[in-house]
């Protein structure tokens, strides 16, 4: 493990700055994530096992890329840390995701807390298409704060977190459904930024976005994650390269190897990976 | 910390207790819609069952129910009645409703004349059935200047069921895919071959299911055939003249009420109710086993 | 030439049907016009005297009659209607799903003098009691409380049509909630929304149009609902005095009188029938436009919604269309 404070850009952890709550992205302040521990988790879907046994850790404040072929349960894999998976017809998981050391999948533990603690971002832009860009990173919010005083203040920092602030704050009460689908994928991450989450998931973010929409959720990523932990689902291998302190290769619901981005690219150590990352399947 | 916030968040107990009471309460109204089946089902059951008899069925109602409050006859007129008069609606519903559905499908499209056919079909569905009555009444009725007949209330009937055919089976006809259709022709076959070999045949099963949700709604139809076929004791299988009908005989029945005749509108009512409910079924056994695409 | 029979056979079928309407309308009119021109428009729909001895009639205690028993429906008929239609497509059990929809919708397959059956000999007599307690408790109450409870009543024939129109106002929810993408759901559940605020948060606002031209659909049956009506609303020619007395309806004195009527009796009952007429064709235009706003919006197949009971297993699975159609442009979407 010592090998990973080489790869890592940028030295992040820094256990002393503890802050009550997470602050907004900025250059100066960094605040310490969780880091999410995935232990023996299988996944369903009616009685077909998708996900046959993961242990894995993503650790605080880095990025966590998981790749694989199509069907390998990658998007299973992010849906089961925050419980979205269960909300399938049909689906459900066994096993332990530790957050800090607490299992999120223990019954004494509330399933809309986990998913205010732990954000998630959709393959596809899903603005709710009924409200305004205001209400749209409101909306999380307002489910436990009501429409106290302060709401304001809280949408723009987290419209300034997802760097969507500036092309919007004239237009806030226009719907949301009316900016670009790049404008649409960053309104969704100010809205999962908005109820100040420890980490955000992000099932395939870019795949519906352009290469500039693209470059711009990214840069947002390397910002994201001096305040929480990113876990980010990609089927695009240069992507991973780009924002990934780690990477995660998975096959057939299971894992086969997790490592530093850049050992994973360049010198993987099973055979399978070298195949998928040199692009000779998937 | 992601203990506190986990335990912080959770939810609190006016969510907890919002979300919980708006659940029971949906669960709650669903109990509440399907009340007046059981009720209405076991009322019939219980009602009807003690007025059915083997005679029930093989007489005609009497009409001497005025001074005695027995030997009113039972329910043979209105149940061939019914049969008969729906048989003749549905040959006529059936084949011009779906040879609209495919006109729209096929030809029509989305030309400015489907969109409007589209738009009367509809309005014709919304039309309440009295007024179909009401129109068989002034074109046939007043307008021939002759008396009521049964083909008149099968055509009230036929009005009636026709929008019913014509958009179930418009849905099921833009299922078939349009690979087959184009396969078909690029295969050299002129379009009536086309839709007779491939198109129809493919959407069978939903075709069937429409017609049959259609007949069952006709089936049991009192007010078009009030003014059209009107009413009559005597069981007749001539079309030209006066018909009996179960849910025209129930009306009447329950309309001037003497024990006996209530006795004979609930079990007439669970004759018609079982017959509906028999084609409702078949049409769902249909659509289940033999979907389209 | 068997195409171009076909092509010709087929368009003239469709236009026959508009044609229908049309003549069905001009002869509709030309009978009740000695009614109008005795009467006028005016007259006749806004004067409260039907009496057929007297040779007058004035329609509004039918008028009123229909939209106090059709208001009454939609009140009692759509919350319970909707509300059942988000239970079955929200939080119901897969397993008990189908079964309950099936029996929702044979709600609708029970014919309409079979309800009038039920509702005058069981239901009526059975809910007298609780109606004459209201109506004694809220006796300082204008128009619902003070009279005498009687068997048939203006009430009565409002819950019987909110039962007759439920299924319709449901299935068309329902149909309207499964085109609700799974995106919108996820987004909401995933910001740690509950069941209920999920639905208030992505599936209400999303299905506003469609639950409101259900609703509409629902209101058009009510209104032209004619032999349960007649047999229990006690078929009195008055403006009811009080929610729990006799009145009459459009639709009634047409399947009630038109037996026996004639000369301007029966120019009046057209005159009538014309009046329902128009009604419910308004209606049901407005309920088509919320309708086919919603269907166009999602890109679903809700245009296409047939309010009968049995479209339901026919239409295409209609979150597969909806994923289907939704997927090309998030922008194109629109509210």
């Amino acid at each position: 493990m010592s090998e990973r404070a080489t790869i890592r850009p940028v030295e992040v952890s820094t256990p002393q700055a503890k802050p009550a709550a997470p602050a907004a992205p900025s250059t100066t302040t960094t605040t310490q994530a969780p880091t999410i521990a995935v232990e023996e988790l299988r996944a369903f879907y009616g009685r077909a096992e998708q996900l046959k046994g993961i242990d894995v850790e993503l650790p605080a404040n880095q990025v966590t890329a998981i790749i694989g072929p199509s069907g390998c349960g990658k998007s299973t894999l992010v849906r089961c840390i925050n419980r979205m998976h269960e909300e399938v017809p049909g689906a459900h998981a066994e096993g332990r995701v530790l957050l800090d050391g607490r299992n999120l999948y223990d019954p004494a533990v509330d399933v809309t807390a986990v998913r205010r603690v732990i954000g998630m971002v959709f393959q596809k832009p899903n603005p709710f298409p009924t409200m305004s860009i205001f209400d749209n990173v409101a909306a999380g919010r307002r489910l436990t704060a009501g429409r106290r005083a302060g709401m304001r203040e809280k949408v723009e920092r987290a419209l300034r977190g997802a760097g969507l602030w500036e092309e919007v704050h004239e237009r806030l009460s226009e719907p949301g459904m009316g900016l670009s689908g790049g404008q649409q994928q960053r309104l969704c991450i100010a809205r999962s930024l908005a109820v100040e989450p420890d980490a955000i998931l992000m099932d395939e973010p870019c795949s519906a976005l352009d290469p500039i929409a693209t470059l711009k959720i990214e840069e947002l990523i390397a910002e994201l994650k001096r305040t929480v932990t990113i876990v980010i689902v990609t089927h695009n291998m240069q992507q991973a390269a780009r924002v990934a302190d780690r990477t995660v290769f998975m096959l057939d619901g299971r894992l086969v190897e997790v490592g530093p981005t850049k050992q994973i690219f360049t010198n993987p150590h099973d055979p399978r990976t070298e195949e998928y990352v040199t692009g000779k399947f998937g | 910390m992601s203990e506190d916030r986990l335990a912080r968040l959770a939810l609190s107990g006016r969510r907890k207790f919002k979300d919980r009471a708006v659940r029971g309460a949906m669960l709650g109204a669903t109990v509440v819609a399907l009340v007046p089946l059981v009720l209405i089902l076991y009322y019939l059951v219980h009602k009807g069952l003690s007025a059915w008899s083997a005679s029930f069925f093989t007489t005609d109602p009497t009409g001497q129910s005025f001074f005695a409050n027995k030997g009113v006859g039972g329910i043979r007129s209105a149940l061939l009645g019914t049969i008969v008069m729906v048989a003749l609606a549905s040959a006529i519903a059936v084949p011009v409703g779906i040879g609209v559905a495919l006109w729209l499908v096929e030809y029509g499209k989305d030309s400015w004349l489907a969109k409007v056919v589209r738009f009367f079909v509809d309005v014709l569905t919304g039309v309440p059935s009295i007024l179909f009555g009401l129109f068989i009444y002034i074109v046939l009725i007043v307008g021939t200047g002759t008396s009521f007949a049964g083909y008149k209330g099968s055509l009230a009937l036929a009005l009636l069921m026709l929008p019913i055919v014509t958009r179930s089976a418009e849905v099921v006809l833009l299922l078939v895919p349009d690979a087959l259709r184009e396969s078909a022709l690029a295969l050299g076959a002129p379009r009536w071959r086309m839709v007779a070999r491939v198109v129809l045949p493919t959407a069978r099963a939903g075709l069937v299911t429409g017609s049959l949700l259609a007949v069952a709604r006709a089936a049991g139809e009192t007010a078009p055939l009030l003014f059209t076929a009107a009413f009559t004791y005597k069981t007749s299988f001539n079309l030209g003249g006066f018909m009996n009908s179960l849910p025209v005989q129930i009306f009447n029945d329950v309309t001037s009420p003497t024990e006996a005749l209530v006795n004979r509108a609930w079990g007439a009512a669970l004759a018609l109710v079982v017959l509906v409910l028999l084609l409702n079924l078949s049409a769902r056994l249909i659509s289940r086993t033999g979907r389209v695409a | 030439m068997p195409d171009r029979v076909l092509r010709y056979g087929l368009s003239a079928l469709a236009l026959a049907i508009l044609g229908l309407i049309v003549f069905f309308f001009v002869r509709l009119v030309g009978q009740a016009q000695p009614a109008f021109s005795k009467f006028g428009v005016v007259g006749f729909v806004f004067t409260n005297n039907w009496n057929v001895n007297a040779e007058q009639f004035g329609a509004l205690p039918l008028v009123v009659g229909t939209l106090i028993t059709s208001g009454l429906a939609l009140l009692m008929g759509v919350p319970v209607a909707v509300a059942a239609a988000l239970y079955l497509s929200e939080l119901c059990p897969r397993v008990a799903r189908g079964a309950l929809t099936i029996l929702l919708e044979l709600l609708a397959a029970v014919p309409s003098v079979v309800y009038g059956l039920w509702g005058i000999f069981f239901l009526a007599p059975k809910l007298q009691p609780a109606e004459q307690w209201v109506a004694d408790r809220l006796s300082f109450v204008p128009f619902i409380g003070g009279g005498v409870v009687t068997i048939p009543n203006y009430f009565i024939a409002g819950l019987i049509l909110a039962i007759m129109i439920l299924p319709i106002v449901s299935a068309i929810s329902r149909e309207v909630m499964a085109t609700v993408p799974a995106d919108h759901k996820e987004a909401s559940l995933a910001l740690g929304a509950t069941r209920w605020e999920m639905i208030r948060m992505a599936v209400l606002p999303y299905c506003r149009s469609g639950i409101v031209g259900g609703a509409m659909l629902g209101l058009g049956r009510a209104i032209g609902e004619t032999i349960a009506v007649t047999i229990v609303i006690g078929n009195a020619p008055q403006l009811g005095k009080h929610l729990f007395g006799q009145g009459y309806t459009l639709a009634a004195v047409i399947a009630n009188e038109f037996g026996e009527a004639t000369g301007l009796h029966r120019s009046a009952l057209f005159a009538a029938g014309l009046v329902l007429f128009v009604l419910t064709l308004i209606v049901n235009a407005l309920a088509r436009l919320f309708v086919i706003r919603a269907g166009r919006r999602t890109g679903g197949p809700t245009a296409n919604v047939e309010p009968e009971p049995g479209a339901q297993p026919l239409a295409p699975p209609p979150a597969a269309a909806a994923t289907a159609t939704g997927g090309g442009s998030g922008g194109g979407g629109g509210r």
